[in-house]
């Protein structure tokens, strides 16, 4: 059952095995997929999607990767269905999630037990969603398999935000990708396990795809910084219409510019800043030129901000009282949007300097101490 | 391996070159940079704390600056260094010496290790380089592998420290800023000299073309378009003063021809024609880039001539008014024939007259009836010409029948225009207002009929997140002017209750209590969680009525009776006193 992938991508044996022998299983299976940084656990989770949705119509995808999110702008965590097969496994593409929850850093380590809590909110909803209950109230409920996958960090807090993970999820496969430097792998067997074993689990455990002669991986490195920001200019440019011709970051940034902007009065949002203080009377100089994720405040019992989008705040008025904000998430579903998240997330450089739509925030007299 | 930008759609890019070398900073301008250096070293530092606490979130923040910031902070809880101040929350030498030493420890990695090269240079070799107090390398080190340092050396050190950041970071970047210090006299000299160069440069330009020595002509080509990106990247910050720049020497250049050359009214317009040919070209040039630059000239043409006819008749005493009439006549004349070449130029550009919202013209065009009086014959020509630029075939009738009543009016008085006494004028305006209401109410009236029945079930969905109605494309982070891309840097502070609180507390910890009365909620307001939010409600009613209130009132200002003041310590201190009564 192959999907025919690009020809770049080179899926050895091992791998389709792993998956086949995942396929097989009676029940909707869920997977975690776990290893070293650039191991190939993305690409594996893609063929694996692939794969999976030969046999079932649909297939849930909890993206616990707020570094190189899947289907959405950096940090987030999300929970996406998907439906379609992705006919090229090297190009990652933009979906709107089914529910997705905006962390607003690129790591958890500045506070990972509110990643913690948000990656068990969403497994949560899958599990009332898609998931069979036992009480079988539902008897006309999809069941869908899920598909975990998790950052790379696997040392020190990382390891232990990925045990805690396991233990939370159980999954009943989990597929641990190891590279040839063993110092740099999780530990071999189950190793969330505490020593005991539990029967349900197959833990599923494979070789990076490419190795040399040595049999050493071969291991692709990746600029996440740059990565990061294309991400992030793919998604707003989903705001100016897909007629336009825009092919050049430099056509972008003058279309952002020009790009006509929502409006939204101070006095009906709230502003909350994810992992920092910040004195209430300088909230409009942490705001201006950056992005926020658009959140619903719900009064539910579980409080969490559940997540639209991402937007740019291109320019406050204080005289009018009101933000400007940019963002691709449909009218329609903005009425809802009544809380700002503000993080550590910026607004690429390239888009803002530009020849002739320079930010001010792009300094040109700064001393460089270098 | 650079992960190929065309994996998302967009094409491979030649890299921008490093000349410009831009960096993100966290700072809107210079400006604000300036006023945390100067309170981070001044004896209150809290609010440029706060600022940089700010900063600290937009994740762009140099780590000398963040440095500075900690070590401040920390002489803060410092007794040693805040005798007066009583520090609620003491803390212990040890602690402050663990503060210290962190801090120090945090400028040495920071500093030391963007700087050296692991293998090639140690620690100290590498702070050598830099300048870097010894002591605070010796800190640095003993804080890490031994035991931590005494309170009084970190004291010490943390002073170095100081004097240090002072030397390699705070007064080389701020001699690195431009235009600063000197202040506006200084951004004008450099206007000048550059709108000088301009003009010799399109004077030799248009020279070297009319005798076809085309090589020539190059060179300064590309020196007039270096001039001109430069004065319109002065634009965006210095506005004003650009416009004041060229208005001087616009009058300097009507009034000098003028002396020499005594010419009459009827062949006025044509020797202003030739006088400010040259100017013709400068602004074209200019205006073609920045429309608002035209606007803002003509606007403050027509504000020059609002007051000289102020000043005119506001001194009652007929004596004084003549002897003053021949050279202000004069200025006046000067001033409506600049103001119709103006309008003749604003008809010339293409660009300008096509973009420019006809609201902005209408405003234009208002305003000139309003000053000219009716007797000013070169204002009515031009706000004729303003209508007729505004395609508006209606308006152009109201217009065309004002300028043969001023005619009708020119003809039957004299200069001296006894005419025009006080009820002739009330009577001018009174009809000139009515005629712009009848016109309001007509173009309602079209825009009416034009919006489709649709608008109102939309009005039923609520309106918190709506498309701005028009926007002008400007870069971000700035706000959009009415003409033109080049935008306006935003205010953005929020209205100062400290100062209030400060100054209310003050005087003897006298309570706020709350009244149904407008006058007292503000008051009240510092007290009320979103105060912030509310005070914004406040500034938007006030500016709806005020287009041009300037941001810089509302700071430090209360609202009484619905006009925001900014009051003396006696007025405070008389409400105080009357609140006080009614409690």
């Amino acid at each position: 059952m192959d999907s025919s992938p690009s020809p770049d991508i080179h899926i050895p044996e091992q791998w389709s095995e792993a998956a086949e022998s995942i396929v097989y299983s009676s029940r909707p299976p869920i997977i975690l997929i776990c290893g070293a940084k650039n191991c190939g656990k993305t690409t594996f989770s893609r063929y694996l999607l692939n794969v999976l949705l030969h046999k079932y119509p649909k297939v849930a995808y909890l993206d616990t990767d707020v570094g190189q999110p899947e289907f959405t702008p950096p940090a987030f965590l999300s929970l996406t269905i998907v439906h379609k097969v992705t006919p090229d496994l090297t190009v990652p593409c933009m979906k709107t999630p089914e529910r997705c929850l905006f962390f607003g850093d690129v790591s958890s380590k500045r506070d990972p037990s509110t990643y913690l809590s948000y990656v068990f909110a969403l497994y949560d909803y899958y599990q009332k969603e898609y998931c069979i209950s036992e009480k079988g109230k539902n008897p006309f409920k999809i069941e869908l398999p899920l598909i975990v996958n998790t950052p790379g960090w696997v040392k020190g807090v990382g390891y232990d935000v990925l045990v805690d993970m396991l233990k939370y999820i159980s999954p009943t496969h989990v597929v641990k990708i190891s590279i040839s430097r063993e110092s740099k792998n999780l530990p071999s067997g189950e190793f969330w396990l505490d020593g005991e074993h539990d029967e349900t689990i197959n833990l599923i455990e494979i070789n990076s795809a490419h190795q040399d002669l040595l049999n050493r991986s071969m291991i692709v490195r990746k600029d996440a910084r740059l990565l990061r920001e294309f991400r992030i200019m793919a998604y707003f440019r989903q705001c100016i219409c897909r007629d336009s011709s825009i092919s050049t970051i430099k056509e972008l940034a003058h279309a952002l510019a020009s790009h006509c902007p929502y409006e939204v009065p101070i006095a009906s949002i709230k502003i909350q800043h994810l992992h920092c203080e910040v004195p209430s009377s300088e909230i409009f100089f942490t705001l201006n030129a950056s992005i926020v994720g658009l959140a619903v405040d719900s009064e539910g019992l579980e409080n969490l901000p559940w997540c639209l989008g991402l937007g740019i705040v291109r320019g406050i008025d204080m005289v009018k009282g009101v933000l400007y904000v940019i963002t691709p998430v449909p009218h329609s579903s903005l009425e809802k949007v009544n809380l700002l998240l503000h993080g550590y997330i910026q607004i690429p450089s390239c888009l803002l300097q530009v020849q002739g739509c320079i930010s001010p925030y792009m300094s040109a007299n700064t001393l460089t101490t270098n | 391996m650079e992960p190929s930008s065309s994996l998302l759609g967009f094409e491979e890019e030649a890299k921008v070159s490093s000349s410009s070398a831009r960096r993100l900073v966290p700072w809107l301008n210079w400006h604000e940079w300036l006023f945390v250096k100067h309170a981070l070293f001044s004896d209150s530092p809290h609010s440029a704390l706060k600022r940089i606490s700010a900063w600290r979130s937009r994740a762009s923040l140099p780590v000398l600056i963040e440095v500075t910031a900690s070590i401040i902070e920390i002489q803060l809880k410092d007794p040693c260094f805040r005798q007066d101040e009583s520090n609620d929350a003491s803390l212990s030498e040890e602690m402050l010496a663990m503060l210290y030493c962190m801090a120090i420890m945090r400028l040495v990695n920071g500093v030391i290790e963007k700087t050296r090269k692991k293998e090639v240079a140690s620690i100290a070799v590498a702070a050598d380089a830099i300048g870097i107090p010894r002591m605070l390398i010796d800190i640095r080190h003993e804080g890490s592998h031994r035991e931590l340092p005494s309170l009084k050396i970190v004291r010490s050190a943390s002073i170095k420290a100081l004097d240090w950041l002072k030397s390699y970071y705070w007064e080389p970047q701020s001699k690195a800023i431009p235009f600063q210090g000197e202040g506006l006299g200084e951004v004008k000299k450099e206007i000048k000299s550059k709108i000088r160069e301009l003009a010799i440069c399109l004077k030799v330009n248009g020279s070297a073309q009319s005798s076809s020595s085309l090589l020539k002509g190059k060179r300064p080509k590309k020196q007039i378009s270096k001039i001109l990106k430069y004065v319109l990247r002065l634009y965006s910050s210095f506005s004003s003063e650009i416009v004041s720049v060229l208005l001087e020497y616009l009058l300097k250049a009507l009034s000098s021809s003028e002396l020499e050359g005594n010419a009459d009214d009827a062949s006025n317009g044509l020797t202003t024609q030739n006088v400010l040919a040259d100017w013709k070209l400068i602004l074209l040039k200019l205006c073609n880039k920045e429309p608002e630059i035209l606007l803002n000239l003509l606007k403050e043409v027509l504000d020059m001539i609002e007051t000289r006819e102020n000043m005119k008749y506001a001194e009652d005493n007929p004596n004084i008014g003549i002897s003053h009439s021949r050279p202000e006549i004069q200025q006046r004349d000067y001033l409506s024939s600049l103001f119709a070449w103006l309008v003749g130029i604003l008809s010339k550009v293409p660009s300008a007259a096509a973009n420019m919202p006809k609201r902005v013209l209408h405003e234009l065009l208002r305003k000139c009836l309003l000053i000219s009086r009716l007797c000013n014959k070169q204002l009515v020509d031009s706000a004729l010409q303003l209508a007729e630029l505004m395609n508006d075939s209606y308006l152009k009738e109201k217009v065309r029948k004002f300028s043969l009543i001023s005619l009708s009016n020119l003809d039957s008085a004299d200069d001296q225009s006894s005419l025009l006494t006080s009820k002739n004028i009330l009577k001018f305006e009174e009809s000139i207002l009515e005629a712009t209401k009848k016109l309001e109410l007509v173009k309602q009236q079209i825009m009416k009929n034009k919006k489709p029945t649709a608008m109102d079930c939309d009005t039923k969905k609520s309106q918190t997140w709506t498309l701005a109605k028009s926007w002008n494309p400007c870069p971000i982070g700035m706000l959009p002017r009415t003409v033109g891309s080049s935008g306006y840097l935003p205010v953005l502070n929020v209205i100062d209750d400290e100062k209030q609180n400060q100054l209310l507390e003050s005087k003897e910890n006298w309570k706020l209590i709350p009244h149904g009365n407008k006058r007292d909620a503000t008051l009240d307001l510092p007290q009320l969680d979103n105060s912030t939010v509310k005070k914004m409600r406040k500034t938007k009613e006030f500016s709806e009525s005020n287009n041009e209130l300037p941001m810089q009132v509302v700071k430090g200002c209360l609202l009484v009776g619905g006009v925001l003041k900014k009051l003396t310590e006696e007025e405070l201190l008389a409400i105080e006193s009357s609140v006080r009564i009614l409690v």
